[in-house]
């Protein structure tokens, strides 16, 4: 057992769970300030909690991995996607942010199935979004057991346990102003990780020049798109993808309900391609280093051989700290939208108290993470890797369905409900089935519930004529 | 509000940047031209900063605040 890398793993939890009790202190009555921290975030805070959660174990761990498979283009077909993302603050954040603030909408499906007069709607989009957020849970408490395991020894379902009754315990108690606190913070550990094992790798294999030409003398297919994986259709459809499917995670959505105003997510949007052009690079460069200094490491394990091969130790426990973080930060968001929607959607906490009722269900939901984590390291549950394959896929075909509810005159939830359900059918049985095309499903899915929705609205206008 | 030939020129240039960023020109292409990189990746992110921009200036013509 590595003992300063447990002491570094204990501080790191305590100063989490400090954060959660302090956010408990200073709470105010009232469920809104439980769920949304009063709609209060100004931009530092919805800035780092956006992008925290945004960022999972994969910006650590899963990038340099494809990058070191499959080369540059992974940097374009992430970052790309990532920067027109913000586009939907505006065509959806801003909508929701109004009308919450107005009606005081929480969840997601609350908005669409609110504004739509339709409670069927809104179960439907909040099934639909527990559904393809449980396994991406599952697999943040899987791998932050990988990573505490390697550090100190335990098993991974221990470090799964000490992972999400930590994530529990804070969001628990502090709601989601300890979620956005605790962000903020795992934001700033994750960022400067990163760039710290950029500068120290770089500086290692002898300059950004020196470390490409190794690279490239070792594999120069990973500098080139064509004949590849990275054909044109499959980096339009990465791109369309994450505009539609990154704001359907109902852990970014609500987030753009505690927007303090405006200012605070035009600001957020703005920042976005900013950050990401630099900090997209560097697990991408970190991959395709790789290949040029030899590196032969299993799934989701460049970063780290890189790491232990060209860093101070310091560093190497500062980075798994840093990927502990970003899984973290993405897990305590998943976990407490999940247990807000089970609150509000399904009105359980309606012969109690909210909060309470809050409280409870992300303590239940925790331990059924923990179910679901055993599961799936002891057998690689099926279910569990299908739902994640197609979890963008199926967040994806929710979104046309909400500008429709937001924009449209008609508002027809039937149409919106037959939109929803023609896509996940195509998710599914593409996942299923799988069909020779050169574009992701995920974007036909989208194509099809839109083409639904907009054959609806002008069958529907011509009919009122 | 801003007016409707403000927002075509703004919903053409997020469709311009879109359609920049698939860059076929250099499909084929690429070796450790610029700090180790190819010329298409900086490009990229050239085209990722430049969305920044647009957000500027859209925050500013076509989102007003309430």
């Amino acid at each position: 057992m590595d003992t300063i890398a447990v002491f570094f793993i204990v501080l790191y939890i305590i100063l989490l769970i400090a954060l959660g009790i302090y956010a408990d202190r200073i709470k105010r009555k009232g469920s809104d300030d439980y769920f949304l921290a009063s709609r209060g975030f100004r931009t530092a805070i919805l800035f780092f909690t956006m992008t925290a959660t945004n960022f999972s174990a994969f910006f650590f761990l899963g990038f340099p991995d494809s990058a070191y498979r499959l080369g540059f283009g992974q940097y374009g077909i992430m970052a790309l996607g990532t920067a027109f993302m913000p586009i939907m603050f505006y065509i959806l954040g801003r909508k929701a942010w109004r009308l919450g603030k107005e009606k005081g909408y929480v969840t997601p499906a609350e908005l669409i199935g609110g504004e739509a007069g339709s409670k069927p709607l809104q179960i439907l989009t909040m099934l639909m979004m527990v559904i393809f957020t449980i396994p991406y849970l599952t697999v943040q408490a899987v791998g932050g057991g990988y990573i505490i395991a390697s550090l100190t020894g335990i098993s991974a379902f221990g470090g799964a346990l000490v992972i999400t009754l930590s994530i529990a315990f804070y969001v628990s108690v502090g709601g989601m102003r300890a979620s956005g606190w605790t962000d903020m913070v795992q934001g700033i550990l994750m960022f400067s990780a990163m760039v710290l094992a950029g500068i120290f790798i770089a500086s290692a294999l002898g300059g950004f020049q020196a470390a490409g030409d190794s690279a490239y003398s070792e594999a120069p297919q990973l500098f080139v798109r064509g004949g590849g994986y990275f054909t044109v259709s499959i980096w339009f459809s990465f791109m369309v993808l994450w505009i539609f499917a990154d704001p359907m995670f109902p852990q970014l959505f609500s987030r753009f309900y505690t927007a303090k105003d405006e200012k605070a997510l035009k600001s957020t949007m703005v920042l976005y391609p900013f950050v990401i052009s630099f900090l997209f690079l560097i697990p991408v460069l970190i991959g395709v280093w790789a290949r040029g200094a030899g590196i032969e490491a299993g799934t989701n394990q460049v970063m780290i051989a890189m790491i232990e091969r060209y860093t101070p130790k310091w560093l190497y426990y500062l980075v798994m700290l840093g990927a502990l973080s970003a899984l973290m930060s993405t897990a305590d968001s998943q976990l407490f939208s999940i247990s807000t929607m089970f609150v509000r959607d399904l009105n359980i906490g309606k012969k109690m108290d909210e909060v309470k009722a809050g409280m409870l269900i992300t303590w239940i939901m925790a331990l059924f993470t923990i179910i679901t984590a055993y599961l799936f390291l002891k057998s690689g549950s099926d279910i569990m890797s299908f739902l994640l394959k197609n979890s963008f896929s199926g967040l994806a075909v929710l979104a046309p369905a909400f500008i429709y509810i937001l924009y449209s005159k008609e508002r027809s939830a039937p149409l919106a409900i037959l939109s929803i359900l023609a896509g996940e059918s195509f998710v599914v049985l593409s996942a299923l089935h799988p069909i020779n095309t050169p574009f992701l499903p995920g974007v036909i899915a989208i194509g099809i519930s839109g083409t639904i929705l907009l054959a609806g609205e002008i069958i529907m206008r011509k009919m009122k004529r | 509000m801003a007016g409707l030939s403000v927002k075509m020129v703004f919903s053409a240039g997020f469709l311009l940047l879109m359609a920049l960023s698939i860059d076929i020109w250099e499909w084929n292409e690429g070796g450790p031209d610029i700090a180790g990189m190819p010329y298409w990746v900086i490009w990229s992110m050239a085209i990722v900063i430049a969305t920044g921009i647009y957000y500027i200036l859209f925050s500013k013509y076509i989102w007003r605040d309430e």
